[in-house]
């Protein structure tokens, strides 16, 4: 059983966010160890299991990259652990701009930072709905690599997270 | 995770950081990206008239056994041609400053912008 089937999800990119919260509520309670306690150590060790799988399975789906990473192990292709470097030099070029600015923003600059967080979520969202498109058509590879450039954006987004934080808490 | 001395060295003193005109033909430039953990890289060689590298610079975000690795990596092709820099592999620079293999990749990511540079290079000089 795939981690869609066992949230009775449709194998698809775009995940209704509701209706995943609510199955991950009512599988964890069906799954609770402490209604196991009674049972056997073979049963009780099942029951655990089944309670990991579950919660991995809400944090890969939950999450937009982990989700079309795993949407493409299901269709054959492994790239979570791959150790390969991207070598597009337009796109690094822009990642490299993009950290110098976030490297040069002072308290004074609150918004310039919204503006330039608000263009990084945009990217973000562009990208997002390219990979449905691209695993729509089953276009694996183009897929893979728009995954690798989202793993660069949400890179940044945690980066202005950390900015934000240094200078605003 | 504790960072070797070698490391740590690199990581508060990077040699040669910064940039070169990468319009430049002598320029080579090398841009490189590990979708693994988001870290950027860009490597530039500048290539006399009789094909070794005579300066590096480097620009790195990332992680500190990225910047260690880059600063590394600039520092070993001064001087080399670049058949003896596009040699050099991500396992001498894994040794050199004892990276564990959580780390590995940042080896891997300068030795591909070793490789990237010169590829540009023979583009632009082609």
């Amino acid at each position: 059983m795939n981690y869609f089937q066992l949230f009775s999800l449709p194998e698809t990119f775009s995940v209704d966010k509701s209706v995943l919260a609510n199955t991950y509520r009512e599988l964890q309670k069906q799954y609770h160890p402490d209604k196991f306690v009674m049972l056997s150590d073979a049963e009780r060790l099942t029951a655990m299991q089944k309670s990991t799988e579950i919660n991995d399975a809400y944090e890969t789906l939950k999450n937009s990259c982990l989700r079309a990473q795993y949407l493409l192990l299901l269709a054959g292709l492994d790239i979570a652990l791959e150790q390969r470097t991207l070598q597009d030099t337009d796109f690094l070029m822009q990642q490299m701009m993009w950290r110098e600015q976030i490297e040069s923003f002072s308290e004074d600059d609150e918004d310039e930072i919204d503006a330039f967080s608000a263009n990084i979520q945009q990217q973000v969202n562009d990208l997002e709905s390219n990979i449905g498109q691209q695993l729509q058509e089953e276009a694996l590879e183009a897929t893979a690599n728009s995954v690798r450039k989202l793993k660069f954006m949400l890179k940044l987004q945690t980066e202005i997270e950390q900015l934000e934080e240094k200078l605003f808490d | 995770m504790a960072y070797s001395e070698k490391v740590i060295d690199h990581y508060e003193n990077p040699r040669n950081v910064g940039s070169f005109d990468k319009d430049d033909k002598s320029v080579a430039t090398g841009m490189v990206g590990a979708p693994a953990c988001g870290d950027v890289m860009k490597l530039q060689l500048k290539i006399d008239d009789n094909g070794v590298i005579e300066d590096a610079k480097f620009k790195t975000y990332g992680c500190g056994s990225a910047i260690a690795s880059s600063s590394l990596v600039t520092e070993w092709v001064k001087g080399k041609t670049l058949d003896e820099a596009a040699s050099i592999t991500n396992t001498q620079i894994t040794a050199e400053l004892a990276l564990p293999p959580v780390k590995i990749h940042c080896s891997i990511l300068a030795e591909d912008a070793i490789k990237a540079a010169i590829d540009d290079y023979k583009s632009k000089n082609a």
